[in-house]
């Protein structure tokens, strides 16, 4: 089709609607195609982003696995998925088909230089089938170990397309990105061989859920929390990412990861920097990233000293959890006997800067605590005087402010209140909305949006080098101080307790507490 | 019966006369009795996100809209059915609670659901009556099941006690529907804000017609379109839908809506390139609920179709010699949904505004 008119920078049709650019049609190469990851997040994302038509029409996916599979069996596997995990059901066929045309599958290891010729190839003949090139979009659904490999794969098979090109490639990184700076550092300089920064989207999924989007929402959306959203008025903050359950079958990541690695250098971090930013100019990639960036600054690098003053870890014994007998870790499947490995960890942040220099920030992550929860819990400080005081019920309790990311998502406030009778009796109360009673519908999983986001080029919501390095800095360290004790085992807690006794020492020495979850 | 999966209806109680003070206390024995029965072990949690007061005829099933509606959006739901077969001035009302179990929440999750049987001259007590029982501080919207809602005497009366009224122009006459957007694009900006759900389900056509050109592989500007049309069907929802399309396009494209005049079948326009030709053909329905079959456009030396075609829930775009290019799935939307979207988009949209003052102007001076 030939057109005269020239083409218009901005498209007059779109105004209004809320996509203001269709998705461009994007090829998806699931690497790891047959894994878990794949079956159950991202294949059942992938038919809600079709279903909602947000998929450009000619987008394609292709699989790539060491399974000795065709494109009929990965079809039949992507279906499996999609009926088991969707959201949405049953599977509409209209939907489905135009989901898997043309659906390839390439069967091969990742250090086959055929099996990436033979993706190349499967890539080219796609992309004759359109207009226009779109872009190609390779996601690492496989172990971190892999990595290396299939970057290098790629790079030599010329699979990679710059960004200046008509028509982009982009890589999708899930974490954990590295196990320390250094291996951060190699990771992202082979990623930097092959690809451009701009086309690399580190996957940190809670970044995907609506309640971690909220965080900026509440704060900045809303005239009457920002100004209170400072030292002067919080006294603390407590972020907590708790689990029930205990390691499963993931004995062997964890044993090297622990819940430093696996819950610190990423979600955790990735909410604190969210509570602590300054508000962004815009709400584009680079203005939220750099903001993400001077909190983890102002966090800074503790000293071994710091660490031990601060940073408490745990390890679970044998307990009951949610009245079902549990394990300790030692004994779990997988795990060395003599392991030192932490599934719990307590620590007290400062975050050095003007708006947050006199607030201490405690976190605490662990498996097998009584349920599972992920809450920020921002503290306001008391009155600086008590009118009431004496009076029943009264005491000195702050307003808490609660976010709660995961389960019955929601935000809550604790306030005082008069209880209705003759004397001045004051109780606590609580004001409280909840996602689900307002706003009914199922949110969609944090992956359709972040594919979403990856399909149209959107990084807001994926960590950037330096982020990432920066929390690698700060992890290390306490690895590190841990290191220099050997003989120190971390702390023992009974399954189904919220922690050491340790733990609770680290914040009652501040004269404060941890909230009960 | 609803087919609403984890939809419970919970105890309805006595039918009266309208005495909002009872009505209150019947709401207030009803959580007190469920939330206490054995039946809920999860407890009951009420929610409520707005009080939606709905107008409705006698015998209209409404199980299945109520359900979805609530499932989507949590709230106080004010059913008024309209029953010429009362005595003037006759209204009964009852209270009842929807609720849905949802996947993995133990609770379930009510919105309270007050009934009123309506005889003829009751809009002043009916309107008054929802006056009382609306839940403060929230938002309060009133809609329109089948009718325009300026149709509903209640409505009206209500007033700037109403922040949304929602209706439907498929249901209308042309010239109906005229009047309700005209009435849509004078709200805009004011209180109660007037939607349509018509508007609600363009967005397809919508959409699959402005990716078209946000395509460089197209290479085509959407203000080079120099003539438009849009197959329809003739039922009056067709016909409306085909110039809410229009006059999209044209306040999208700078097209002046009273530059219009009669040629041929169709009409011209005066736009900043130069004229433009629009045409609505009408044909008998096929599909059931499909109101628009086909939109053509000619521009720069060719023409695209976006066509829907019967049986398939997907817009396709074919080139000039008929080649399939692209095909848009068209995502389910049931009633309640689009209720809901509009519900969420309180503020002043100029797009619909514009979209719906075009075509009202186009269809007057036409």
């Amino acid at each position: 089709m030939s057109g005269t008119a020239p083409v218009p920078e901005t498209n007059p049709l779109r105004e209004g609607m809320e996509s203001q650019r269709e998705p461009v049609p994007c090829t998806l190469v699931i690497l790891g195609a047959t894994g878990d990851l794949a079956h159950r997040k991202l294949f059942p994302a992938l038919y809600n982003l079709a279903y909602e038509g947000l998929l450009h029409p000619d987008s394609r996916v292709v699989g790539f696995s060491r399974r000795d599979w065709d494109a009929e069996g990965f079809g039949k596997e992507m279906r499996s998925a999609v009926d088991e995990h969707s959201r949405r059901s049953p599977v509409e066929p209209e939907v489905w088909d135009q989901l898997t045309r043309d659906l390839a599958y390439i069967a091969g290891t990742f250090d086959d230089d055929a099996a990436w010729n033979r993706l190349k190839e499967v890539l080219r003949s796609i992309d004759e089938t359109r207009d226009h090139p779109g872009c190609h979009l390779f996601y690492l659904a496989t172990p971190p170990s892999t990595y290396h490999t299939i970057v290098s794969g790629l790079g030599k098979a010329g699979l990679v397309r710059a960004p200046s090109e008509t028509g982009d490639s982009r890589i999708v990184v899930e974490k954990p990105f590295g196990r320390d700076l250094e291996t951060a550092r190699e990771l992202n300089d082979a990623l930097h061989a092959v690809f451009d920064e701009s086309q690399i989207f580190r996957i940190d999924h809670y970044l995907g859920k609506e309640t971690v989007q909220n965080i900026l929402v509440f704060r900045l959306d809303n005239g009457i929390f920002e100004p209170l959203w400072n030292g002067r008025h919080v006294d603390h903050v407590q972020i907590t990412v708790a689990e029930s359950v205990g390691v499963g079958t993931r004995a062997g990541f964890y044993e090297e990861a622990g819940a430093l690695r696996d819950m610190l250098q990423n979600h955790m971090m990735q909410l604190l920097t969210l509570v602590c930013m300054e508000p962004p100019v815009r709400f584009e990639a680079k203005s939220v990233r750099d903001e993400k960036v001077k909190v983890l600054r102002a966090i800074g690098v503790p000293t071994p000293e710091e660490v031990g003053r601060r940073v408490v870890r745990g390890q679970y014994a044998a307990g009951t959890v949610g009245g079902q007998e549990a394990t300790g870790y030692l004994q779990e499947q997988g795990v060395a006997g003599d392991s030192r490995t932490e599934t719990f960890l307590a620590a007290k942040f400062r975050v050095e800067n003007w708006r947050w220099g006199s607030t201490p920030f405690y976190l605490r992550t662990g498996k097998r605590l009584p349920k599972r929860s992920t809450e920020i819990a921002i503290v306001f400080r008391t009155p600086p005087y008590e009118v009431f005081e004496g009076r029943p019920g009264s005491r000195a309790r702050p307003n808490v402010l609660r976010l709660r990311i995961q389960p019955e998502e929601g935000i809550s406030l604790s306030f005082e209140s008069k209880t209705p009778g003759q004397t001045m009796h004051i109780e606590e109360v609580r004001m409280d909305f909840s996602y689900s009673t307002s706003f009914g519908e199922q949110s969609p999983e944090a992956y359709e949006r972040l594919l979403l986001d990856a399909i149209q080029g959107d990084s807001t919501l994926f960590a950037r080098e330096d982020e990432v390095q920066l929390s690698w800095s700060l992890v290390d360290a306490i690895a590190a101080a841990w290191k220099e004790h050997p003989e120190e085992r971390p702390h023992s807690y009974e399954a189904g307790s919220w922690g050491p006794e340790a733990a609770n020492r680290l914040i009652e020495a501040d004269g404060r507490r941890w909230l009960s979850i | 019966m609803t087919g609403n999966p984890g939809f419970v209806r919970l105890g309805e109680k006595e039918h009266r006369g309208l005495d909002v003070d009872a009505l209150k206390r019947d709401l207030r024995l009803l959580w007190r009795e469920e939330g206490k029965s054995r039946e809920h072990p999860g407890g009951v949690t009420r929610a409520c996100h707005s009080t939606l007061a709905l107008a409705v005829g006698k015998d209209e099933e409404t199980d299945d809209l109520v359900a979805d509606l609530v499932r989507l959006h949590p709230a106080r739901v004010i059913l008024v059915r309209t029953d010429p077969g009362r005595a003037a001035g006759d209204v009964e009302a009852w209270v009842s609670a929807s609720c849905v179990r949802r996947p993995g929440v133990f609770s379930l999750l009510c919105s309270e659901v007050i009934q009123m049987a309506a005889g003829p001259e009751t809009g002043a007590r009916v309107a008054s009556a929802i006056r009382s029982l609306c839940v403060g501080g929230l938002p309060v919207a009133a809609l329109s099941e089948h009718a325009s809602p300026r149709t509903v005497d209640w409505v009206d009366r209500l007033g700037a006690t109403l922040d949304q009224v929602v209706g439907d122009s498929e249901f209308l006459s042309l010239e109906e529907g005229l009047r309700w957007w005209g009435r849509c694009v004078d709200s805009v900006g004011g209180r109660p804000e007037a939607g349509d759900l018509l508007w609600v389900r363009l967005l397809d056509w919508r959409r699959a017609i402005a990716s078209w050109f946000d395509h460089p592989a197209a290479g085509l500007d959407p203000k080079a379109i120099r003539e438009v049309t849009v197959l329809a069907t003739e039922a009056p929802g067709g016909t409306l839908k085909a110039w809410l399309l229009l006059g999209w396009l044209g306040s999208r494209l700078g097209w002046d809506p009273d530059s219009v005049r009669a040629s041929g079948t169709g009409f011209t326009l005066v736009s900043p390139q130069g004229e433009v030709r629009a045409e609505v053909v009408t044909r008998k329905p096929v599909d059931e609920g499909v109101c628009l079959f086909s939109v053509r456009t000619v521009l720069s030396g060719t023409s695209v179709t976006w066509r829907r075609n019967p049986g398939q829930r997907a817009i396709v775009v074919e080139r000039e010699d008929g080649t399939p290019v692209f095909r848009h799935h068209q995502a389910k939307i049931s009633r309640a949904a689009a209720v809901v979207q509009l519900l969420q988009r309180l503020g002043s949209d100029q797009v619909t505004a514009q979209a719906m003052d075009f075509a009202t102007r186009f269809g007057r001076n036409a």
